[in-house]
Protein backbone atom coordinates (compact mmCIF):
# COMPACT_ATOMS: atom_id res chain seq x y z
CA UNK A 1 0.00 0.00 0.00
CA UNK A 2 1.19 3.44 -0.85
CA UNK A 3 -0.92 5.21 1.72
CA UNK A 4 -2.99 4.30 4.72
CA UNK A 5 -6.72 3.61 4.40
CA UNK A 6 -8.29 6.08 6.83
CA UNK A 7 -11.07 3.60 7.57
CA UNK A 8 -8.51 0.96 8.59
CA UNK A 9 -9.92 -1.52 6.05
CA UNK A 10 -7.66 -4.36 5.02
CA UNK A 11 -7.14 -5.55 1.44
CA UNK A 12 -8.68 -8.88 2.44
CA UNK A 13 -11.88 -7.01 3.36
CA UNK A 14 -12.00 -4.95 0.19
CA UNK A 15 -10.84 -7.37 -2.51
CA UNK A 16 -14.00 -9.56 -2.32
CA UNK A 17 -16.14 -6.45 -2.85
CA UNK A 18 -14.42 -5.35 -6.04
CA UNK A 19 -16.29 -7.59 -8.57
CA UNK A 20 -19.65 -6.33 -7.25
CA UNK A 21 -18.40 -2.74 -7.31
CA UNK A 22 -17.43 -3.23 -10.95
CA UNK A 23 -20.73 -4.81 -12.03
CA UNK A 24 -22.72 -2.09 -10.29
CA UNK A 25 -24.52 -4.23 -7.73
CA UNK A 26 -22.60 -3.23 -4.59
CA UNK A 27 -24.52 -1.02 -2.17
CA UNK A 28 -23.56 2.58 -1.49
CA UNK A 29 -21.73 1.81 1.73
CA UNK A 30 -19.66 -0.89 0.05
CA UNK A 31 -18.86 1.41 -2.86
CA UNK A 32 -17.67 4.07 -0.45
CA UNK A 33 -15.39 1.56 1.29
CA UNK A 34 -13.90 0.45 -2.02
CA UNK A 35 -13.39 4.04 -3.22
CA UNK A 36 -11.73 5.07 0.03
CA UNK A 37 -9.46 2.06 0.26
CA UNK A 38 -8.47 2.05 -3.45
CA UNK A 39 -7.44 5.69 -3.16
CA UNK A 40 -4.84 4.64 -0.61
CA UNK A 41 -3.88 1.15 -1.80
CA UNK A 42 -2.03 0.53 -5.04
CA UNK A 43 -2.62 -3.24 -4.95
CA UNK A 44 -6.39 -2.89 -4.71
CA UNK A 45 -6.35 -0.09 -7.26
CA UNK A 46 -4.62 -2.50 -9.64
CA UNK A 47 -7.18 -5.24 -8.92
CA UNK A 48 -9.98 -2.79 -9.53
CA UNK A 49 -8.46 -1.71 -12.82
CA UNK A 50 -8.06 -5.33 -13.98
CA UNK A 51 -11.65 -6.19 -13.12
CA UNK A 52 -12.92 -3.09 -14.87
CA UNK A 53 -10.97 -4.07 -17.99
CA UNK A 54 -12.32 -7.63 -17.78
CA UNK A 55 -15.86 -6.29 -17.36
CA UNK A 56 -15.50 -4.00 -20.34
CA UNK A 57 -14.26 -6.78 -22.63
CA UNK A 58 -16.90 -9.26 -21.47
CA UNK A 59 -19.60 -6.76 -22.36
CA UNK A 60 -18.59 -6.08 -25.94
CA UNK A 61 -21.91 -7.01 -27.48
CA UNK A 62 -22.21 -9.63 -30.17
CA UNK A 63 -24.00 -8.40 -33.28
CA UNK A 64 -25.84 -11.69 -33.72
CA UNK A 65 -29.35 -12.13 -32.40
CA UNK A 66 -31.80 -14.98 -32.73
CA UNK A 67 -35.53 -14.71 -33.20
CA UNK A 68 -37.49 -16.94 -30.83
CA UNK A 69 -40.43 -17.85 -33.06
CA UNK A 70 -38.96 -20.94 -34.73
CA UNK A 71 -37.50 -22.30 -31.50
CA UNK A 72 -40.80 -21.74 -29.74
CA UNK A 73 -42.62 -23.80 -32.35
CA UNK A 74 -40.24 -26.68 -31.72
CA UNK A 75 -40.85 -26.42 -27.99
CA UNK A 76 -44.60 -26.49 -28.47
CA UNK A 77 -44.22 -29.48 -30.78
CA UNK A 78 -42.43 -31.30 -27.97
CA UNK A 79 -45.36 -30.57 -25.70
CA UNK A 80 -47.66 -31.96 -28.39
CA UNK A 81 -45.64 -35.16 -28.35
CA UNK A 82 -46.29 -35.48 -24.63
CA UNK A 83 -42.60 -35.50 -23.85
CA UNK A 84 -41.72 -35.95 -20.18
CA UNK A 85 -38.84 -34.08 -18.66
CA UNK A 86 -35.92 -36.20 -17.48
CA UNK A 87 -34.78 -35.28 -13.98
CA UNK A 88 -32.32 -32.42 -14.10
CA UNK A 89 -30.58 -33.51 -10.95
CA UNK A 90 -28.32 -36.55 -10.81
CA UNK A 91 -29.68 -39.17 -8.45
CA UNK A 92 -27.58 -41.87 -6.82
CA UNK A 93 -29.19 -45.25 -7.34
CA UNK A 94 -28.25 -47.98 -4.91
CA UNK A 95 -28.06 -51.51 -6.31
CA UNK A 96 -31.40 -53.34 -6.01
CA UNK A 97 -32.52 -56.83 -6.80
CA UNK A 98 -33.35 -57.61 -10.41
CA UNK A 99 -36.99 -58.51 -9.72
CA UNK A 100 -37.58 -55.32 -7.78
CA UNK A 101 -36.00 -53.35 -10.64
CA UNK A 102 -38.32 -54.96 -13.21
CA UNK A 103 -41.34 -54.29 -11.00
CA UNK A 104 -40.34 -50.66 -10.47
CA UNK A 105 -39.82 -50.20 -14.22
CA UNK A 106 -43.30 -51.56 -14.95
CA UNK A 107 -44.85 -49.18 -12.40
CA UNK A 108 -43.06 -46.19 -13.95
CA UNK A 109 -44.17 -47.21 -17.44
CA UNK A 110 -47.80 -47.51 -16.33
CA UNK A 111 -47.65 -44.14 -14.63
CA UNK A 112 -46.11 -42.59 -17.72
CA UNK A 113 -48.84 -43.99 -19.95
CA UNK A 114 -51.42 -42.63 -17.55
CA UNK A 115 -49.88 -39.16 -17.61
CA UNK A 116 -49.77 -39.15 -21.41
CA UNK A 117 -53.42 -40.21 -21.62
CA UNK A 118 -54.39 -37.48 -19.17
CA UNK A 119 -52.41 -34.87 -21.07
CA UNK A 120 -54.13 -35.88 -24.29
CA UNK A 121 -57.55 -35.65 -22.60
CA UNK A 122 -56.72 -32.21 -21.22
CA UNK A 123 -55.63 -31.00 -24.65
CA UNK A 124 -58.94 -32.13 -26.14
CA UNK A 125 -60.94 -30.37 -23.44
CA UNK A 126 -58.86 -27.19 -23.61
CA UNK A 127 -60.90 -24.07 -24.27
CA UNK A 128 -60.77 -22.85 -27.86
CA UNK A 129 -59.38 -19.54 -26.64
CA UNK A 130 -56.19 -21.43 -25.63
CA UNK A 131 -55.61 -22.32 -29.29
CA UNK A 132 -52.06 -23.47 -29.86
CA UNK A 133 -51.60 -21.64 -33.11
CA UNK A 134 -53.41 -18.90 -34.86
CA UNK A 135 -52.96 -17.54 -38.34
CA UNK A 136 -51.44 -14.18 -39.07
CA UNK A 137 -54.79 -12.83 -40.17
CA UNK A 138 -56.63 -14.02 -37.09
CA UNK A 139 -58.12 -11.13 -35.14
CA UNK A 140 -55.79 -9.82 -32.48
CA UNK A 141 -56.15 -6.92 -30.12
CA UNK A 142 -55.17 -3.73 -31.98
CA UNK A 143 -52.03 -2.08 -30.67
CA UNK A 144 -52.43 1.72 -30.62
CA UNK A 145 -50.55 3.28 -33.50
CA UNK A 146 -49.92 0.00 -35.32
CA UNK A 147 -50.55 0.23 -39.07
CA UNK A 148 -48.75 -2.83 -40.48
CA UNK A 149 -48.28 -6.46 -39.44
CA UNK A 150 -45.17 -8.24 -40.65
CA UNK A 151 -43.33 -11.53 -40.30
CA UNK A 152 -39.58 -11.76 -40.89
CA UNK A 153 -37.51 -14.74 -41.98
CA UNK A 154 -36.36 -16.85 -39.00
CA UNK A 155 -32.74 -16.30 -40.01
CA UNK A 156 -33.08 -12.53 -39.77
CA UNK A 157 -30.97 -10.89 -37.13
CA UNK A 158 -32.20 -7.90 -35.14
CA UNK A 159 -29.75 -5.76 -37.09
CA UNK A 160 -31.32 -6.93 -40.36
CA UNK A 161 -34.81 -6.21 -39.07
CA UNK A 162 -33.81 -2.77 -37.81
CA UNK A 163 -32.27 -1.88 -41.18
CA UNK A 164 -35.42 -2.97 -43.01
CA UNK A 165 -37.63 -0.98 -40.65
CA UNK A 166 -35.42 2.11 -40.94
CA UNK A 167 -35.65 1.97 -44.73
CA UNK A 168 -39.44 1.62 -44.59
CA UNK A 169 -39.94 4.33 -41.97
CA UNK A 170 -41.44 1.88 -39.49
CA UNK A 171 -40.83 0.80 -35.92
CA UNK A 172 -41.97 -2.09 -33.75
CA UNK A 173 -44.73 -1.34 -31.27
CA UNK A 174 -45.67 -4.94 -30.35
CA UNK A 175 -44.59 -8.51 -30.90
CA UNK A 176 -43.39 -10.92 -31.78
CA UNK A 177 -46.43 -13.09 -31.18
CA UNK A 178 -46.30 -16.88 -31.06
CA UNK A 179 -46.55 -16.86 -34.86
CA UNK A 180 -43.68 -14.36 -35.14
CA UNK A 181 -45.91 -11.42 -36.07
CA UNK A 182 -44.75 -7.88 -35.34
CA UNK A 183 -47.04 -4.85 -35.18
CA UNK A 184 -45.43 -1.79 -36.73
CA UNK A 185 -46.16 1.92 -36.57
CA UNK A 186 -45.11 4.51 -39.14
CA UNK A 187 -42.94 7.59 -38.68
CA UNK A 188 -44.87 9.13 -41.64
CA UNK A 189 -41.75 9.52 -43.81
CA UNK A 190 -43.45 7.25 -46.32
CA UNK A 191 -47.06 6.58 -47.21
CA UNK A 192 -48.50 3.32 -45.97
CA UNK A 193 -48.36 1.88 -49.47
CA UNK A 194 -44.72 2.88 -49.90
CA UNK A 195 -43.75 1.30 -46.57
CA UNK A 196 -45.53 -1.90 -47.51
CA UNK A 197 -43.78 -1.89 -50.88
CA UNK A 198 -40.36 -1.53 -49.24
CA UNK A 199 -41.13 -4.41 -46.88
CA UNK A 200 -42.46 -6.70 -49.59
CA UNK A 201 -39.47 -6.01 -51.82
CA UNK A 202 -37.13 -7.37 -49.15
CA UNK A 203 -36.49 -11.13 -49.27
CA UNK A 204 -36.25 -11.29 -45.48
CA UNK A 205 -39.84 -10.15 -45.07
CA UNK A 206 -42.05 -13.21 -45.31
CA UNK A 207 -45.31 -11.38 -44.91
CA UNK A 208 -46.55 -7.79 -44.62
CA UNK A 209 -50.08 -6.47 -44.56
CA UNK A 210 -51.80 -3.27 -43.68
CA UNK A 211 -53.77 -3.56 -40.45
CA UNK A 212 -56.07 -0.80 -41.57
CA UNK A 213 -56.88 -2.76 -44.76
CA UNK A 214 -57.76 -5.94 -42.82
CA UNK A 215 -61.51 -6.40 -42.56
CA UNK A 216 -63.00 -6.12 -39.11
CA UNK A 217 -63.90 -9.51 -37.69
CA UNK A 218 -65.75 -10.70 -34.67
CA UNK A 219 -64.26 -12.57 -31.77
CA UNK A 220 -61.39 -14.87 -32.58
CA UNK A 221 -61.37 -18.64 -32.41
CA UNK B 1 -29.92 -3.32 -20.52
CA UNK B 2 -32.73 -5.33 -18.83
CA UNK B 3 -34.57 -6.96 -21.69
CA UNK B 4 -37.70 -7.43 -19.63
CA UNK B 5 -37.92 -3.70 -19.00
CA UNK B 6 -37.53 -2.92 -22.69
CA UNK B 7 -40.38 -5.27 -23.61
CA UNK B 8 -42.70 -4.29 -20.82
CA UNK B 9 -46.26 -3.31 -21.80
CA UNK B 10 -46.47 -0.99 -18.86
CA UNK B 11 -47.00 -3.48 -16.04
CA UNK B 12 -43.97 -4.27 -13.88
CA UNK B 13 -41.99 -7.12 -15.46
CA UNK B 14 -41.88 -9.07 -12.20
CA UNK B 15 -45.67 -8.95 -11.87
CA UNK B 16 -46.10 -10.02 -15.48
CA UNK B 17 -43.73 -12.93 -14.95
CA UNK B 18 -45.55 -14.02 -11.81
CA UNK B 19 -48.86 -13.92 -13.67
CA UNK B 20 -47.39 -15.96 -16.49
CA UNK B 21 -45.95 -18.62 -14.20
CA UNK B 22 -49.29 -18.89 -12.43
CA UNK B 23 -51.01 -19.39 -15.77
CA UNK B 24 -48.41 -21.95 -16.87
CA UNK B 25 -49.09 -23.86 -13.68
CA UNK B 26 -52.73 -23.98 -14.78
CA UNK B 27 -51.70 -25.41 -18.14
CA UNK B 28 -51.65 -22.30 -20.32
CA UNK B 29 -49.43 -22.69 -23.36
CA UNK B 30 -50.01 -19.07 -24.28
CA UNK B 31 -48.49 -18.03 -20.96
CA UNK B 32 -45.57 -20.40 -21.54
CA UNK B 33 -45.04 -18.82 -24.96
CA UNK B 34 -45.15 -15.33 -23.43
CA UNK B 35 -42.50 -16.32 -20.90
CA UNK B 36 -40.42 -17.90 -23.63
CA UNK B 37 -40.43 -14.81 -25.82
CA UNK B 38 -39.74 -12.48 -22.88
CA UNK B 39 -36.74 -14.47 -21.63
CA UNK B 40 -35.36 -15.90 -24.87
CA UNK B 41 -32.94 -13.11 -25.67
CA UNK B 42 -31.47 -13.07 -22.18
CA UNK B 43 -30.93 -16.82 -22.24
CA UNK B 44 -29.31 -16.68 -25.68
CA UNK B 45 -27.06 -13.91 -24.38
CA UNK B 46 -25.94 -16.09 -21.47
CA UNK B 47 -25.64 -19.43 -23.28
CA UNK B 48 -23.83 -18.01 -26.31
CA UNK B 49 -20.91 -17.28 -23.97
CA UNK B 50 -20.36 -21.05 -23.74
CA UNK B 51 -21.20 -22.42 -27.17
CA UNK B 52 -21.22 -21.09 -30.70
CA UNK B 53 -23.80 -23.62 -31.87
CA UNK B 54 -27.32 -22.29 -32.14
CA UNK B 55 -28.65 -25.84 -32.10
CA UNK B 56 -27.08 -26.38 -28.69
CA UNK B 57 -28.37 -23.06 -27.42
CA UNK B 58 -31.88 -23.77 -28.67
CA UNK B 59 -31.82 -27.26 -27.18
CA UNK B 60 -30.79 -25.95 -23.76
CA UNK B 61 -33.41 -23.20 -23.86
CA UNK B 62 -36.15 -25.60 -24.90
CA UNK B 63 -35.08 -28.17 -22.29
CA UNK B 64 -35.24 -25.34 -19.77
CA UNK B 65 -38.77 -24.40 -20.71
CA UNK B 66 -39.85 -28.03 -20.63
CA UNK B 67 -38.83 -27.97 -16.98
CA UNK B 68 -40.63 -24.64 -16.52
CA UNK B 69 -43.76 -26.22 -18.01
CA UNK B 70 -43.64 -29.22 -15.71
CA UNK B 71 -42.54 -27.52 -12.52
CA UNK B 72 -44.39 -24.19 -12.60
CA UNK B 73 -46.64 -25.42 -9.79
CA UNK B 74 -43.61 -25.78 -7.55
CA UNK B 75 -42.37 -22.23 -8.12
CA UNK B 76 -42.17 -20.36 -4.84
CA UNK B 77 -42.84 -16.70 -5.37
CA UNK B 78 -39.84 -15.75 -3.24
CA UNK B 79 -37.46 -15.02 -6.10
CA UNK B 80 -37.70 -13.49 -9.51
CA UNK B 81 -38.94 -15.70 -12.31
CA UNK B 82 -35.91 -14.66 -14.37
CA UNK B 83 -33.59 -16.00 -11.67
CA UNK B 84 -35.57 -19.25 -11.48
CA UNK B 85 -35.48 -19.78 -15.24
CA UNK B 86 -31.78 -18.97 -15.36
CA UNK B 87 -31.11 -21.48 -12.57
CA UNK B 88 -32.77 -24.20 -14.64
CA UNK B 89 -30.81 -23.13 -17.72
CA UNK B 90 -27.62 -23.17 -15.65
CA UNK B 91 -28.17 -26.84 -14.70
CA UNK B 92 -28.99 -27.74 -18.29
CA UNK B 93 -25.86 -25.89 -19.44
CA UNK B 94 -23.64 -27.78 -16.98
CA UNK B 95 -25.09 -31.08 -18.16
CA UNK B 96 -24.43 -30.10 -21.77
CA UNK B 97 -20.87 -28.99 -21.02
CA UNK B 98 -20.12 -32.22 -19.18
CA UNK B 99 -21.62 -34.29 -21.99
CA UNK B 100 -19.45 -32.39 -24.43
CA UNK B 101 -16.34 -32.98 -22.33
CA UNK B 102 -17.04 -36.70 -22.29
CA UNK B 103 -16.85 -36.59 -26.10
CA UNK B 104 -13.42 -35.03 -26.67
CA UNK B 105 -13.75 -35.33 -30.45
CA UNK B 106 -16.97 -33.37 -30.58
CA UNK B 107 -16.63 -29.70 -31.38
CA UNK B 108 -19.96 -27.89 -31.16
CA UNK B 109 -18.62 -25.03 -33.26
CA UNK B 110 -18.32 -27.48 -36.16
CA UNK B 111 -21.86 -28.78 -35.90
CA UNK B 112 -23.71 -28.38 -39.14
CA UNK B 113 -26.04 -25.50 -38.67
CA UNK B 114 -27.55 -22.60 -40.52
CA UNK B 115 -27.58 -20.66 -37.28
CA UNK B 116 -24.21 -20.19 -35.65
CA UNK B 117 -22.57 -17.27 -34.00
CA UNK B 118 -20.44 -15.71 -36.70
CA UNK B 119 -16.84 -16.15 -35.46
CA UNK B 120 -15.75 -13.10 -37.39
CA UNK B 121 -18.17 -11.06 -35.30
CA UNK B 122 -15.95 -11.66 -32.27
CA UNK B 123 -13.27 -9.09 -31.82
CA UNK B 124 -9.69 -10.14 -31.38
CA UNK B 125 -9.73 -9.15 -27.75
CA UNK B 126 -12.91 -11.14 -27.08
CA UNK B 127 -11.28 -14.17 -28.68
CA UNK B 128 -8.22 -13.71 -26.48
CA UNK B 129 -10.36 -13.49 -23.37
CA UNK B 130 -12.56 -16.41 -24.41
CA UNK B 131 -9.48 -18.61 -24.64
CA UNK B 132 -8.54 -17.61 -21.12
CA UNK B 133 -12.07 -18.14 -19.78
CA UNK B 134 -12.30 -21.57 -21.40
CA UNK B 135 -9.49 -22.77 -19.13
CA UNK B 136 -11.48 -22.07 -15.99
CA UNK B 137 -13.58 -24.79 -14.32
CA UNK B 138 -17.20 -24.52 -15.46
CA UNK B 139 -18.59 -23.32 -12.13
CA UNK B 140 -15.97 -20.57 -11.84
CA UNK B 141 -16.53 -19.40 -15.39
CA UNK B 142 -20.30 -19.37 -14.94
CA UNK B 143 -19.92 -17.30 -11.78
CA UNK B 144 -17.82 -14.75 -13.65
CA UNK B 145 -20.24 -14.64 -16.60
CA UNK B 146 -23.29 -14.25 -14.36
CA UNK B 147 -21.60 -11.39 -12.51
CA UNK B 148 -19.84 -9.50 -15.29
CA UNK B 149 -21.81 -10.34 -18.42
CA UNK B 150 -25.29 -10.78 -16.98
CA UNK B 151 -24.98 -8.27 -14.12
CA UNK B 152 -26.34 -10.42 -11.29
CA UNK B 153 -25.79 -9.78 -7.60
CA UNK B 154 -23.90 -12.12 -5.30
CA UNK B 155 -27.16 -13.37 -3.77
CA UNK B 156 -28.79 -13.92 -7.18
CA UNK B 157 -25.84 -15.99 -8.36
CA UNK B 158 -26.03 -18.09 -5.21
CA UNK B 159 -29.70 -18.68 -5.96
CA UNK B 160 -29.12 -19.45 -9.65
CA UNK B 161 -26.31 -21.89 -8.93
CA UNK B 162 -28.01 -23.34 -5.85
CA UNK B 163 -25.02 -22.69 -3.63
CA UNK B 164 -24.12 -20.47 -0.72
CA UNK B 165 -22.94 -16.88 -0.92
CA UNK B 166 -19.62 -18.06 0.52
CA UNK B 167 -19.21 -20.55 -2.33
CA UNK B 168 -19.92 -17.88 -4.93
CA UNK B 169 -17.34 -15.59 -3.30
CA UNK B 170 -14.81 -18.40 -3.34
CA UNK B 171 -15.47 -19.24 -7.00
CA UNK B 172 -15.19 -15.57 -7.95
CA UNK B 173 -11.92 -15.25 -6.05
CA UNK B 174 -10.46 -18.34 -7.73
CA UNK B 175 -11.66 -17.30 -11.20
CA UNK B 176 -10.15 -13.81 -10.96
CA UNK B 177 -6.92 -15.19 -9.56
CA UNK B 178 -6.55 -17.74 -12.36
CA UNK B 179 -7.35 -15.22 -15.06
CA UNK B 180 -4.75 -12.79 -13.71
CA UNK B 181 -2.23 -15.64 -13.84
CA UNK B 182 -3.19 -16.90 -17.31
CA UNK B 183 -3.84 -13.50 -18.85
CA UNK B 184 -1.24 -11.25 -17.26
CA UNK B 185 -1.93 -8.67 -19.96
CA UNK B 186 -5.18 -7.95 -18.14
CA UNK B 187 -3.11 -6.17 -15.57
CA UNK B 188 -1.62 -3.39 -17.65
CA UNK B 189 -1.28 -1.45 -20.86
CA UNK B 190 0.16 -4.56 -22.53
CA UNK B 191 -3.38 -5.96 -22.55
CA UNK B 192 -4.43 -3.51 -25.24
CA UNK B 193 -1.33 -4.27 -27.33
CA UNK B 194 -1.48 -8.02 -26.85
CA UNK B 195 -5.14 -8.32 -27.75
CA UNK B 196 -5.40 -5.60 -30.34
CA UNK B 197 -7.89 -3.67 -28.27
CA UNK B 198 -8.34 -0.02 -29.31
Amino acid sequence: MNGVDPTGADCQDISPLIPWYVNGTLDAEGCHRVDTHAAACEFCRSELSQDQRLYRIMNIESTVEFMPATSLKRLLARLDDGELVTPSRVVDYRPIERRALVAATLVVLCLGLGVMATARFMRVSERPSEALYYTVTAPQPRTPGAVIRAVFAPTSTLSDVQAILDAAGLRIVAGPTEAGVYSLSSDTRHTLGASLGILRANAQVRFAESIQAAPERGDGP
Amino acid sequence: MDNDRMQSNGSPPRARDYESVGAVAEGSRRALSDLYVRHHRRLVRFLSRFTSSYESIEEIINDTFMVVWQSAKEFRYESQVSTWILSIAYRKLLMALRAQQSRPDADPSNEHSDHTVDPTALTEVQDWLTRGLSQLPDEQRVTLELAFHMGHTLQEIASITDTSVATVKSRMFQARKKLRYRLPELGGGDAEHAAGEE
